[in-house]
């Protein structure tokens, strides 16, 4: 955790400093990455936050948002699973990704890291927008630019 | 009775080999497309380009195509994301029921405006249109109307079963 505070700037509604929330939950929880330019990256809100001595911190009802130029990619969960050193977060169970160009995924856990901004998804997914529907076994996906690679069986349909 | 396949060459440069506009033009402008792979699929949004590979199918309207890799692009027209073309490699198959059309060959291109299919072999392409079987290097097959055309110079096997 002193890693994750360290490395960027964040803000949490009820308390000053994430360390006091340790073993504890509040009721909010929000935290936005910068990169060194002071630039924000992602934020991941939830309502509320479990820190745990492996230095993860568990949120419930995640929100999690990349800004790109474009406009932001944002995916939410049940439960996301972030990593002190905020290299990594996993998000699990009801996982919706929604990018700037109306594509939706939906999928049961989804791998991310933050570094990279690449969404990997373990299990079964399905990607869909106006027009077409993907399904495939396992896949990632490269936020920007973006860039969608399945694995094993895919399956895609397209409807003018 | 059936006759012995009846086998004659020919030294065709550009040749049509069937004339028959009778059928009614076909449009697979506005058909659902359906792609299946086995070994998953790539897709570039930026490029405007999706790749398929490992036993690909591939369904539109009447029109079946059967690849090992399939290269995919497509363009976005009056805001709307429209298939440009589709270019196939390994053991290609290609069906076309309505007009009892099936080919197999090495390459397969196909350009969605024009509705054209370029089937090609490093050594023959083989078509079967009407129960009559076609072989050589390469051939185009235009799906509005159902004709085929050899394409490249090569020497032309017609079998009549």
């Amino acid at each position: 955790m002193a890693a994750l505070l360290c490395s960027s700037l964040y803000l949490c509604s009820e308390n000053s400093a994430l360390d006091s929330l340790k073993g504890s939950e509040a009721k909010s929880f929000v935290y936005i990455h910068y990169n060194k330019e002071g630039i924000s990256q992602w934020r991941l809100e939830g309502d509320s936050a479990t820190y745990s001595a492996d230095s993860k911190t568990a949120v419930t009802n995640p929100t999690l948002e990349f800004f790109f130029v474009q406009g932001a990619i944002t995916i939410k969960a049940n439960q996301a699973l972030i990593a002190g050193d905020a290299k990594a977060c996993q998000m699990m169970g009801n996982v919706h990704a929604q990018s700037v160009l109306n594509r939706h995924v939906r999928t049961e856990q989804a791998d991310i890291d933050l570094q990279s901004q690449t969404v990997n998804f373990p299990v079964k997914f399905e990607a869909k927008d106006e027009l077409s529907t993907l399904s495939a076994e396992r896949g990632s996906l490269e936020l920007h630019p973006y860039l969608l690679t399945t694995f094993g069986f895919s399956e895609l349909d397209y409807q003018p | 009775m059936k006759l012995l396949p009846f086998v004659f060459s020919l030294f065709c440069v550009g040749q049509s080999l069937v004339a028959e506009p009778v059928l009614p033009k076909k449009d697979l402008t506005n058909k659902k497309i359906n792609i299946k792979s086995q070994d998953g699929m790539v897709l570039a949004t930026e490029s405007q380009k999706a790749s398929f590979k490992g036993n690909v199918v591939i369904t539109m309207d009447t029109l079946l195509m059967k690849c090992q890799l399939l290269n995919v692009e497509y363009e976005e027209i009056k805001g709307k994301r429209t298939l440009k073309s589709m270019h196939g490699e390994g053991q290609v198959y290609c069906e076309e029921t309505a007009k009892k059309i099936k080919a197999w060959c090495d390459r397969l291109d196909y350009d969605h405006k024009t509705e054209v299919i370029n089937v090609s072999s490093d050594k023959l392409s083989k078509v079967i249109k009407d129960d009559q079987t076609f072989e050589a290097e390469s051939f185009k097959i235009f799906l509005q109307t159902g004709e085929l055309k050899v394409d490249k110079s090569s020497v032309l096997e017609i079998r009549l079963d």
